[in-house]
């Protein structure tokens, strides 16, 4: 802050907003290495997710019978499945499923948790019925719920969403709860009710902004579990169906009966599911030291 | 201390109700009519009635729950769908398998992972430190039927265009049937399922051990002249064992989650199994009884945790 004042001062204007960002991107990195790398490489596959599809001459669901299982060759990055289809196509259109999946997780369970939690910490009555539900869910095994709730909903992206928003929301209203539990007994909180806030004002001005970073530092290892649910489910047969989209499971899970023959149909997909939850996990654990150091004990 | 364990007991009661519940409805709420379900397609429409009546399908949902939940307290958990053989049976037959692997998983994961925390803490931000804490997030990154068919690739040969396996790359082995081979085939699913587990034990030992170094007791320990060796083991990993201890408990009821998963990959018979099979028939006994008894497994882990907190640490006084 103060050299950037005095820089200010004897340049005579503002640096560019280009170069601020750099400079604190620099900044960054050299404090947080390994969040810098992870923010990185997540950028790098969300971008190649994104525009890949475009640039791709073959069609993921294109099959080609005279290439079934072939190596990985310069036409084939990653080699064919057993349909003769393109595992590299089939793996970057798989990343738009996957990513859109720890997306739409990490931002439902961010509000439910949120809202969940702000009820359950601020009001006794809730508290008691609300994390007793909570606590029996976290109670089943992630897979297993999971598993049990895609059977109910039936296969599809929509609900493996849904299903993994299910599992993962009890835990992030744990952390926002106990978030909560401290700030209420704030004396800013005290102060707003001695002027004659009602509740609600309270808990959406002065308890929710409070528990952002939290909830954020939660959103992305949430993000990065949900990524790995959606490939069990998927790899178990109770998640998106390879006819709808190809998504890193189930290509994986396409590919299990050809281990022996053909591991390209497994490994690269599951690499790049690795990579990109990796490289979350790293951004998380950055965002946690920098936002909140005192989670950093809990988790 | 028993006022505090039998509080302790009572307040798993709720818990364990909502899992009930959940599970009933669970099966209330799936497509689909039981009844029709079990009759298959060859049956007539009064054997169809018949059966509807046997479940006691017509009568009022409340009175459902309530039988159901009468059958479920004495452990009568049903018969299959598919075999029509009681589902205890079914799952009495699967557990061997499934707890073996789950403590073959924990024993290696806390050989591993406790030295690799202490080392961490120890030397903190260095290059080593910098390694383990990589390493951790690799760990809880890697999916754990990918690693699982690496670890077959490269162990059962093929990598090398072989096909004679260095180690039993499916299938298990009772201990009956010889200790060796019981141990053999459990080492490679217990590995690539306790990766995970050895990411979260060292990460937490390393944060809780970090914290008890700044003690002033550890301060005291090096300036009377204790050797480092002694200072991590006798004083730093012991009083870090409670956090340690609780990841440890949390992981083996984890475990039977990530079971699920490694059982398909490796053709191991055990319960992780027997579930993925009746999901895939949607026999609901099965699935319903899974749930109960995981969930109630879980409940009984965090509670033995919590007990055992009070005599590992006589300062904790409930």
């Amino acid at each position: 802050m103060a050299r950037e004042a005095t820089e200010h001062l004897e340049t005579g204007a503002r640096p560019s907003l280009a170069a601020r960002a750099l400079r604190s991107a620099r900044r960054l990195a050299g404090r947080e290495p390994t969040m810098t790398f992870g923010l990185a490489l997540l950028f790098v596959l969300v971008a190649i997710s994104l525009v890949g599809p475009f640039a791709i001459a073959n069609e993921p669901g294109a099959i080609n019978m005279d290439a079934r299982l072939d190596a990985p060759s310069a036409a084939y990055w990653f080699g064919t499945d057993a349909f003769g289809r393109d595992v590299f196509s089939r793996t970057i259109h798989g990343g738009r499923v996957s990513l859109l999946v720890a997306a739409a997780v990490a931002v439902l369970t961010m509000v439910f948790g949120a809202a969940f939690g702000s009820l359950s910490g601020y009001f006794r009555k809730v508290d008691a019925v609300l994390m007793r539900v909570m606590d029996g869910l976290m109670a089943i095994p992630t897979v297993l719920l999971a598993i049990a709730l895609m059977v109910i909903l039936g296969a599809s992206l929509q609900n493996v969403i849904i299903a993994i928003v299910i599992v993962d929301t009890p835990r992030v209203t744990r952390v926002a709860r106990a978030s909560v539990l401290s700030l209420r007994e704030q004396p800013f909180v005290d102060a707003a009710r001695a002027v004659g806030a009602q509740n609600s004002r309270i808990l959406l001005r002065h308890v929710i902004p409070n528990l952002l970073a939290p909830i954020i530092v939660m959103g992305t290892y949430v993000a990065a579990s949900a990524m790995l649910t959606e490939a069990y489910l998927s790899f178990l047969g109770a998640g998106i169906p390879a006819v709808e989209n190809p998504s890193w499971g189930n290509i994986m899970a396409e590919g299990r009966g050809f281990i022996h023959k053909a591991m390209w149909v497994i490994f690269f997909p599951g690499l790049v599911l690795a990579l990109t939850v990796t490289s979350i996990n790293l951004a998380g654990d950055g965002l946690r030291d920098i936002l909140d150091p005192k989670l950093a004990h809990r988790l | 201390m028993l006022a505090y364990i039998i509080r302790r007991l009572l307040a798993t009661i709720p818990v364990l109700v909502v899992v009930g519940l959940f599970t009933f409805f669970l099966l209330r709420f799936t497509p689909g009519d039981p009844a029709a379900v079990i009759a298959g397609n060859e049956a007539t429409h009064e054997e169809y009635l018949e059966i509807r009546e046997r479940l006691g399908l017509d009568d009022p949902i409340y009175v459902q729950l309530g039988k159901w939940a009468g059958r479920m307290l004495q452990g009568d958990f049903g018969d299959s769908i598919r075999s029509g053989k009681p589902v205890f049976e079914l799952i009495r037959g699967r557990i061997g398998p499934s707890v073996s692997l789950t403590l073959a998983t924990e024993l290696i994961a806390i050989l591993v992972a406790i030295p690799l925390g202490v080392l961490a803490a120890w030397k903190a931000n260095s290059v080593i430190d910098r390694g383990v804490m990589v390493f951790a997030a690799i760990g809880f990154s890697v999916p754990i039927f990918w690693l699982g068919f690496i670890m077959i690739w490269i162990f059962g040969l093929w990598a090398f265009g072989l096909d004679n396996p260095i180690l039993p790359v499916a299938g298990y082995s009772k201990i009956t049937d010889g200790l060796g081979e019981y141990i053999r085939h459990l080492i490679l699913p217990a590995a690539s399922l306790g990766l995970v587990v050895i990411a979260l034990i060292a990460r937490m030992t390393r944060a809780s051990v970090l914290e008890v170094l700044k003690e002033d007791y550890v301060r005291t320990a090096r300036a009377k002249g204790i050797t480092e060796r002694a200072i991590l083991i006798r004083h730093a990993l012991r009083n870090a064992s409670l956090p340690i201890l609780t990841v440890v408990g949390l992981s083996l009821a984890g475990l039977l989650s990530g079971a699920v998963v490694t059982e398909s990959v490796f053709a191991i018979p055990g319960l992780g199994r027997l579930a993925v099979e009746a999901i895939a028939t949607r026999d609901y006994p099965i699935i319903q009884a899974m749930i109960i008894l995981i969930g109630g497994f879980y409940v009984f882990i965090n509670l033995a945790v919590d007990i055992l907190y009070a005599f590992l640490d006589p300062r904790i006084r409930y």
